[in-house]
């Protein structure tokens, strides 16, 4: 098994090349221009890893929640690639992976995505070994979250761009919430990737046809419609 | 040149998901559009992020039915050409990014193609029209004249300072309460209305001058239409339609046979989404014939946006030497050269 893992959902461009003893490669931009970079990024890759695209088995790309035009160049990307190489399409959670990054905290894990005016996307995790999901993926007002984790009697990590375009009123309202380091705080397609292999293992997988971005919020006409 | 080559062409830059199949350049072996007018008319327009949200869901579809329906598989396919621009920047980037992903896949070349050289280019489309010709592009995107002295050879003699040609028919549409998209509606009800009710001003009409500008036409009729409601007096909507087609008409159709008269040229052919306009083609052949000029008309479903005109740009490119990089980006005010 060998699989491509995409994520350009966020500011970071990421490709990462996995298979089941773990990671294999991955390149990382956290610089936007994902259009330009992110198939120079993947034919590099597989070029470095010595890996022909023959070799792939399954495209892993990040399904959501994050930029519109992120997410639909990651899935368009993953489609064509997948209908070329004749491969299935495995979608992960961009929370998921961003939970995934910090995966070794003992605490509860709550990646924060920013979803501007105030509002985050997110989900909360426990970890031990393997992360699992303990409230739904959702769009949350900040000052939602905020009360929710002050609910948790363990200590919580924050991960994901809202710890830094909401850095203060965090810290101020959360003086013990502990923070993603800078490294571990941006999408990896590793995660994508590793969160992928579990998936795969469970039949989570879908095709180039039916594969679509998760986006949560409705588009801007729609926004207040049910 | 070389025989035989195939090229899967996918187009995705406005409200339109489409893509085709296409032999050296002009045979069209599948064409398959999936429209996304019904969607976008309760707005009035298209909503870029509704657009680019369907082009996402339904390229897989469209790409693989295009495939089915020329009885071809991926490993026929010789070229991927793909939209890069101009158009809405977010449903561009869905087709240039799964046009490069199916390339790279494949290991065969990509292709990057402009538009409204695709536009021009659905005049090659089950036909043998061939380069030099005098071209007028209208849509709802564009309005240009352009000599095409060769494949991928233009010099542009005239485009819209304001209003695409398609966007003032759209904009008088509505003002008339008749609903998205306007061109096909305008054109419907003005066969019932007085071309000569009003005499709307035109713009640019000074010899050798190629340029357009529609919007001091839309805000003439906007006035007239203002002014009789408050005067109480019954609108005439067909009559209004009639009127305002005829003007932009006149315009579009005097300003190709004179700018085929100042290059020389017999030969003029039409493209785009307003080049199915039934006034616009039935003037025109009158025109041509009288200028003892040759006309074409490409097919009406070349004229709105489709892969298979995508595909025949993208072709001709080739053979001239063009592939792209994987590092192509969408460019939304993409321009002609
Ligand atoms: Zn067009």
């Amino acid at each position: 098994m060998k699989i491509l893992a995409i994520d350009s959902s966020s500011k970071t461009a990421t490709v990462a090349l996995v298979d089941e003893d773990g990671l294999i490669g991955e390149f990382s931009i956290n610089h936007l221009r994902h259009s330009v970079i992110l198939m120079p990024m993947m034919d590099e890759l597989l070029k470095m890893a010595e890996t022909k695209k023959e070799e792939i088995t399954h495209i892993a790309v990040c399904e959501g929640p994050g930029s519109f035009t992120g997410l639909r160049i990651g899935a368009a990307t993953a489609k064509g690639l997948a209908q070329s190489l004749d491969v299935p399409i495995v979608g992960v959670s961009s929370l998921d992976a961003l939970a995934y990054n910090v995966g070794e905290f003992k605490g509860i894990i709550c990646p924060i995505i920013d979803a501007l005016r105030g509002h985050v996307y997110t989900a909360f995790y426990k970890s031990g070994g393997e992360i699992s999901r303990l409230k739904d993926v959702s769009l949350k007002e900040l000052k939602e979250v905020l009360s929710i984790v002050k609910g948790y009697s363990e200590e919580v990590l924050f991960v994901g761009d809202g710890i830094v375009s909401y850095k203060d009123t965090l810290k101020s309202a959360l003086p013990d919430a502990i923070f993603a380091s800078p490294i571990n705080n941006i999408s990896r397609a590793s995660s994508i990737g590793m969160m992928a292999l579990k998936k795969i293992s469970k039949g989570e997988i879908c095709t180039y046809l039916d594969f679509k971005p998760y986006y949560i919020r409705k588009p801007a006409p729609l926004e207040n419609s049910k | 040149m070389r025989e035989n080559t195939i090229v899967l062409g996918i187009e995705t830059s406005c409200d339109e998901t489409s893509a085709s199949v296409v032999k050296d350049g002009k045979i069209v072996m599948s064409n398959v559009i999936y429209s996304q007018i019904n969607i976008h008319k309760e707005f009035g327009g298209v909503v870029p992020e509704i657009a680019s949200r369907n082009h996402i869901e339904a390229i897989g579809n469209v790409v693989k039915e295009a495939l089915f329906k020329a009885d071809v598989t991926l490993d026929d396919i010789d070229v991927v050409a793909a939209t890069y621009g101009p158009g809405l920047v977010g449903a561009l980037l869905v087709g240039l990014s799964y046009g490069k992903a199916l390339a790279y896949g494949k290991g065969i070349p990509f292709v990057g193609v402009n538009h409204i050289e695709g536009h021009i280019s659905a005049n090659y489309l089950d036909s043998d029209f061939e380069p030099p010709f005098i071209c007028l592009i209208a849509s709802g995107g564009h309005s240009h004249i352009v000599f095409v002295k060769d494949y991928g050879q233009y010099e542009v003699l005239g485009r819209t300072m304001d209003d695409a040609a398609g966007e003032a028919f759209d904009k008088v549409a509505r003002a008339l309460g008749l609903g998205y998209p306007g061109g096909p509606k305008i054109d419907e009800i003005s066969k019932s209305g007085d071309p000569d009710r009003y005499n709307f001003p035109k713009s640019f009409m000074e010899k050798d001058n190629f340029d357009f500008s529609f919007s001091g036409l839309k805000t003439a009729v906007i006035n007239q239409l203002h002014k009789e409601r408050q005067n109480g007096i019954e609108i005439n909507v067909a009559d209004y339609a009639a009127s305002f087609q005829m003007n932009v008409v006149q315009v579009l159709s005097s300003k190709l046979i004179e700018a085929a008269k100042f290059k020389n040229i017999k030969k003029i052919s039409i493209a785009g989404g307003v080049a199915s306009n039934s006034l616009l083609r039935e003037r025109l052949k009158k025109l041509a014939d009288e200028e003892g000029f040759v006309i074409h008309f490409p097919k009406q479903v070349y004229c709105t946006d489709n892969g298979a005109m995508i595909a025949s740009a993208g072709y001709f490119d080739f053979i001239r030497g063009k592939v792209s990089g994987l590092d192509l980006n969408a460019v939304p005010y993409l321009k002609l050269f």
